[in-house]
């Protein structure tokens, strides 16, 4: 086991550091000179030269790279040209409201979705596994941007049940942090909801088919550990690579949601940046971004390992 | 005086009538305490299907009804929770399909404690200890240490005696084999006849084994039931099978010049063409296509099973070595 983690963890790093390259690179593959971009519209000849020199922008791109990993690893990451903050207090503002907004909606499909596909499975084909499947259907089809409008519609303008939009941070108010993020949360929790429900169904009726599902049956077991430990433990393991992923597809896709619900997020940030040519921000939220996949793969991986035996012990992958 | 085990009419179909599969067609069955049956017949003939039965462990598309009376106790309408005091702890089966009918996620020295700590209320340390024991009596080498490891890290052989362990672990009454030696080599196929066998010798466990190694049957059985398409066709003590089969079927398995002594280790003939699968009722004997005996009557009624001479019951109308017109 031990050995396995040292070998992911290798492997996670050097996957960070290309990243590192393909985001640096990214990022100066853009169309136009930064330095230009960097000093607005109609810059002075004298402020290009004077950002180009700031910036390093002159130097060669491998000293360039270098400078930017020597940054980071001081954690000093720059000033933004768009707000005058430095990049690293700009990101770690709004780095934990979409942290939470995330985790906030991956715990949300997770409390819905497994749950409601175990039972899906146990009732299959009855009224209740058609039902679930509808609407999972649903929850997968809808825009988010349109559902988030329609609960704001209802929830809000019509009957003033939660605030439409705002953020306050939990620490100075935490209930009304709460507040604010039921709705996001549920825009971004319900596809989470609905792809974890069809997986955890598909999973658990694979696992009851199983002989080794009869055979704990066939020990004289109660259903209730026939189905929660024996089928479970099994069918978990699709499902714990299932919320990884979907960790990365939210903290990337998180932008619309954050927008419309007007939450300081990383997401608009990142829009906010775009629309300002704010390279440096970008370059660092890209890499954040990157950094988080990877932490996340890693930690999928040893939450897969720990459920799955054969992989643990022989350090096989999925 | 009522045996321990009683299988009487058991019928088991996949889906609704007309068009149902009919696996299993009024199986009588009965075993004793401390005896073994034997329950041979070709792929496809029911004997999985029939085992299952018992266990009330039918897949849920079959259907199965008749009796199965199991000291005392009516299996096919019992309420699941008698159902479960009863499996694992007074019936255990040994499945076909030993690589898979253990839980990937755990260790087989849990996987034997759990039916030890779920039936005998004991501690998990006790548990963990009988559990080893039990590896060392189905003669898994090192057993402390295996107890540790996943089924992926056993053979095919190994875990098949760790199921072995599993149905052993509380004492049964009554053990069902199904197909204990079919996928194991020569050596492992001895050592769980050698378990089989000691079990046989110290106490009073019946046991339903299902075969296709006619060794095996000469080797361990006093009773055989030989199905075809469902039904069976022919039941003797195991002396009468061997030495006087009567239905054409018995006699195709055994080849030509059956004899106990050289029938040892010698496994089921082929018989040319394969198991019919019967859906309506077939109103003619279900063997009678690949029958060298077989005559007008044999495609107008279906034969029941008839006592021909001391319990040796066979389900055809021109039995090998009767004289025609004994029976009717
Ligand atoms: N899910 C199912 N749907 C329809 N028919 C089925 C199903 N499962 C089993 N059967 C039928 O039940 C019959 C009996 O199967 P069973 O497993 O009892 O055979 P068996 O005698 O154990 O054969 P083998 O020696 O191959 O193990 C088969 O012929 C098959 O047609
Ligand atoms: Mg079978």
């Amino acid at each position: 086991m031990r050995r396995y983690l040292y070998r992911r963890a290798g492997a996670s790093f050097i996957t960070l550091v290309l990243a590192s390259m393909v985001v640096f690179a990214g990022v100066r593959a853009l169309p136009g000179n930064m330095a230009v971009a960097l000093s607005g519209e109609n810059g002075s000849a004298a402020a290009i030269a004077a950002i180009t020199r700031e910036y390093g922008l002159n130097k060669p791109l491998v000293v360039q790279y270098f400078d930017w990993v020597r940054q980071i690893l001081t954690g000093n990451l720059g000033i933004s040209p768009q707000t005058g903050q430095s990049v690293v207090q700009e990101v770690a503002q709004r780095l934990p409201v979409t942290l939470e907004l995330t985790l906030l909606s991956i715990l949300f499909g997770v409390v819905v979705g497994i749950p409601v596909g175990i039972f899906a499975a146990l009732k299959r084909g009855k009224p209740i596994d058609y039902a679930s499947n509808s609407l999972a259907i649903f929850g997968l089809s809808i825009p988010s941007f349109w559902f988030g409008i329609l609960l704001i519609l209802f929830l809000s303008v019509r009957s003033h049940i939660l605030p439409s939009s705002g953020f306050v941070s939990f620490f100075s108010n935490p209930l009304g942090n709460l507040k604010d993020m039921i709705m996001p949360v549920v825009v971004l929790g319900s596809g989470v909801a609905a792809i974890l429900m069809r997986q955890m169904r598909s999973g658990m009726l694979e696992t009851l088919r199983s002989d080794y599902v009869r055979t704990a049956r066939a020990k004289g077991l109660p259903e209730r550990a026939v189905i929660g430990k024996h089928a479970l433990r099994n069918s978990l393991t699709a499902v714990v690579t299932i919320i990884g992923l979907q960790f990365g597809v939210l903290l990337s896709g998180v932008a619309v949601t954050e927008q419309v619900f007007l939450l300081p997020g990383i997401g608009q940030l990142t829009i906010d940046s775009v629309f300002q040519r704010d390279y440096p921000t970008l370059q660092a939220l890209a890499l954040l971004i990157a950094a988080s996949y990877i932490v996340i793969n890693f930690l999928v991986d040893i939450a897969y390992s720990l459920l799955n035996p054969r992989v643990r012990l022989t350090g096989a992958s999925k | 005086m009522e045996k321990l085990l009683e299988i009487e009419d058991l019928c088991i179909n996949f889906g609704s009538q007309p068009d149902a599969v009919r696996a299993v067609r009024n199986l009588n069955l009965s075993v004793d305490a401390g005896e073994v049956v034997a329950l041979v017949g070709e792929s496809g003939c029911g004997k999985s299907m029939s085992a299952l039965a018992v266990m009330k462990l039918t897949p849920p598309a079959a259907i199965a009804t008749g009796s199965i009376r199991f000291n005392g106790t009516e299996i096919l309408s019992a309420p699941d929770s008698v159902i479960r005091k009863i499996r694992g702890r007074e019936i255990s089966m040994v499945f076909q399909e030993p690589m898979t009918s253990l839980n990937p996620a755990f260790t087989v020295g849990d996987q034997i404690a759990e039916t030890l700590r779920l039936h005998l209320k004991i501690s998990k340390q006790e548990a963990a200890k009988r559990a080893v024991e039990l590896l060392s009596r189905v003669r898994i080498a090192s057993p402390e240490k295996r107890a540790r490891a996943y089924p992926h890290q056993l053979s095919g052989g190994m875990r098949q005696r760790v199921m072995i362990a599993i149905a052993l672990s509380c004492n049964p009454k009554f053990l069902i084999l199904d197909e204990p030696t079919t996928a194991l080599d020569v050596t492992t196929q001895a050592q769980v006849l050698e378990i089989v066998r000691e079990l046989e010798g110290e106490g009073d466990t019946g046991v339903l084994l299902i075969t296709h190694d006619l060794g095996v049957v000469a080797d361990l059985a006093d009773r055989v039931v030989v199905m075809y398409a469902g039904s069976p066709v022919e039941t003797s003590d195991v002396g009468g099978i061997f030495s006087q089969p009567m239905h054409p079927y018995t006699n195709g398995l055994l080849g030509a010049v059956p004899r106990r002594s050289d029938g040892i280790r010698r496994r089921l003939n082929d018989i040319p063409g394969t198991v019919p699968v019967i859906k309506s009722n077939p109103g003619r004997c279900a063997f009678a296509d690949r029958c060298s005996y077989a005559a007008d009557d044999c495609a107008a009624k279906e034969p029941e099973l008839f006592d021909i001479q001391g319990g040796h019951r066979v389900a055809c109308f021109h039995p090998v070595g009767v004289e025609e017109g004994a029976i009717l």
